[in-house]
């Protein structure tokens, strides 16, 4: 299994590399792109993008360099024609760079880039909120070679789609960054913060009301405040444990570390550690982590040996207990009740 | 002015069968859902009743049996409507349930699809029906709290772009489904290239796959997860939601694992205007 990383500086690359990732993903602000809708929003992410197109020749022929893959992401949600054509033009200059892939999930953009550059390796964007085979087929017959799945997808669809569609590769979540809502259809907008941020993030209250017109009862109001009170702690690991680190500096926050041998073993064949935007060291702890967990699944280590391994890495038992750091909390009932797997 | 169609949707069984036991859904559910000063009621005159939508575009949990399928199918032929199946993005097992429901749906049925596999494979398996492409799919901002419509300018939506609809044709796509996005002008549904409906009155924000109020009953260490069981509360409760402090934001609230936001006077204005101008040919109101 591939370890994929994001870079948001031509500097991460081969550090990165040496830790142990084998692709990257980056994308880019271009000045046309400025120039022409007045706007910083090319792709998903504001910031932790590439400035120029230098960068983006130098950072691909460094990953190249250190006999890794690099990929662009063209992933928002939505582009007008204006956009997609523009857009076109950027696919054909990483193209010329010697860029390996594009990460796409607006399905004009994807239909745009299958006739302009046939060929051009197009990874469909988690963004696209792909979960099922008939999905995944229908982009191959666009060209895509690979289909980036969203978060919350469990290990068994993972396998049964690894299974059932094997013309395609899947890559998944397995490090940082969670959304509440599925991102490919959450239509708002990261606000600065003093807009709220993240509507996810932004301190909604919530006021229950029965649809039949009935008063609650204490019991229900009981009920409903305690699941709140579990949804706020959720909330909290979702995003990274109120975004803490091990004094060490790894990174707490949604994880899939325990699953990479159930991940192998369905035969994904890549992991994403999410966070263009974040820290280098966050990128850099994160690959180590990715890393030393994949040598031991490839190695042929049990998986209740690899998910304890993972768990004592940073470590996190009394955070992995409660379930809700996790990408595939499934593994702590697999565990419990299937026999042991043995990869490599 | 042409003839306003309109959609009643239905989520599941209690409200339909509400309806179903008075035989019709009339004028006596319009006016339940829209209050009298809303802009909209003077399009009914104009109005004729064109659909009877059953399904969740939202919830895999909430796919209809094929009892209540069929339940529906009958209260759509007493209403002199068609019928629509509104279905949600599709794990493999949603794939799987609604290759045992499509067969049942009469030819001329609507098909909502809110998930290019579902749409892809019902293309292929029952080429009758009326393939309609949802919300989820026809993607534009939403955010309730937006402070101007700059933000909304930012991130214009490509509903209008070639590409956009050369994949629609591509796969048999005949109508789209859209919100009223916040700051709306008509012209945002002005060179759309399908027949075009609208919901109303609430947009939906954002939806997650993992539900709040669906892990009510749940073990603490099974919330919040995918592939748990779900006792489905959202047909019981629903949460208001409010930031403190924001009183330009719209009204919210969240029904299941879904934000929706309330139009506001002007958002609806631009709705009617839309189809004045023969830009949007169908309303679709929540029958529950």
């Amino acid at each position: 299994m591939h370890i994929v990383s994001p870079i948001s500086r031509v500097a991460e690359v081969e550090p990165l590399a040496a830790a142990g990732a084998d692709e990257f993903y980056c994308g880019i602000l271009p000045q046309e792109w400025v120039g022409s809708f007045k706007t910083a929003n090319a792709n998903r992410r504001i910031f932790g993008n590439l400035t120029s197109y230098d960068d983006l020749a130098h950072a691909t022929r460094l990953a190249h360099e250190c006999k890794c893959f690099m990929s662009m992401v063209l992933n928002g949600q939505q582009y007008t024609q204006d956009q997609i054509e523009l857009l076109v033009d950027v696919a054909r200059r990483f193209q010329g760079c010697g860029g390996d892939s594009l990460i796409v999930s607006d399905i004009g953009l994807l239909l745009a880039i299958s006739e302009a550059l046939p060929g051009f390796r197009v990874h469909v964007s988690s963004v696209a909120s792909c979960r099922n085979g008939e999905a995944a087929r229908f982009y191959r017959g666009l060209g895509a070679r690979r289909v980036i799945l969203p978060r919350d997808v469990t290990l068994a669809e993972v396998a049964r789609l690894a299974a059932d569609t094997p013309e395609i590769e899947f890559e998944v979540f397995v490090l940082n960054d969670g959304c509440v809502f599925e991102e490919g259809v959450c239509h708002t907008i990261h606000l600065p913060g003093k807009m709220g941020g993240p509507i996810c993030l932004d301190k909604y209250a919530s006021a229950y009301h029965r649809l039949d017109g009935r008063e609650l009862s204490s019991d229900e109001m009981r009920r409903l405040e305690g699941n709140d009170a579990d949804y706020q702690k959720w909330l909290w690991y979702r995003f990274s444990n109120g975004f803490t680190v091990t004094p060490e500096g790894l990174p707490y926050g949604p994880c899939g570390l325990c699953a990479l041998s159930a991940l192998h073993l369905a035969g994904v064949k890549a992991v994403k550690i999410a966070g263009r935007e974040g820290a280098p060291e966050r990128k850099l702890a994160s690959v180590k982590m990715v890393k030393q967990i994949l040598d031991k699944v490839e190695a042929g280590l049990a998986s209740s040996e690899v998910s304890r391994f993972a768990r004592n890495l940073r470590p996190s038992e009394e955070h992995c207990r409660t379930g809700y750091m996790c990408y595939y909390p499934e593994v702590i009932l697999m565990e419990e009740s299937k026999p042991e797997m043995k990869t490599g | 002015m042409k003839l306003v169609e309109i959609a009643i949707s239905f989520i599941n069984y209690p409200a339909l069968k509400r309806w179903e036991a008075k035989g019709s859904i009339g004028n006596e559910l319009l006016q339940k859902i829209l209050n009298p000063e809303n802009p909209l009621c003077r399009l009914l005159p104009e109005a004729r009743l064109s659909g009877v939508y059953l399904g969740s575009e939202f919830c895999e949990f909430l796919l209809p049996t094929p009892e209540i399928l069929k339940r529906g199918i009958k209260l759509a032929e007493l209403t002199g409507a068609g019928f629509a199946l509104a279905t949600p993005l599709a794990s493999d097992g949603v794939i799987d349930q609604l290759k045992e429901l499509l067969p049942l749906l009469p030819g001329e049925s609507e098909l909502i699809v809110n998930d290019w596999g579902v749409a892809s494979m019902a293309r292929r398996q029952v080429p009758a029906l009326k393939l309609v492409a949802g919300r989820l799919l026809c993607k534009m901002i939403k955010d309730p709290r937006l402070n101007s419509s700059v933000w909304t300018e930012m991130y214009p939506h490509g509903l209008s772009g070639d590409s956009f609809g050369r994949m629609l044709d591509m796969l048999g796509i005949a109508r789209i489904e859209l919100d009223v996005p916040p700051y709306a002008t008509p012209q945002v549904f002005a060179d759309l290239q399908l027949p075009t409906a609208v919901h109303a009155p609430f947009g939906y924000v954002s939806k997650g796959r993992l539900c709040k109020i669906g892990s009510l009953s749940l073990p603490v260490t099974q919330k919040f997860s995918s592939g748990r069981e779900c006792r489905r509360e959202c047909l019981t409760y629903v949460a208001e939601t409010k930031r403190s402090g924001n009183v330009g934001d719209l009204e919210t609230h969240q029904r299941g694992n879904t934000l929706f936001y309330r139009h506001t006077q002007s958002m609806a204005e631009a709705v009617v205007a839309a189809f004045e101008r023969g830009w949007l040919q169908r309303l679709v109101l929540p029958g529950d």
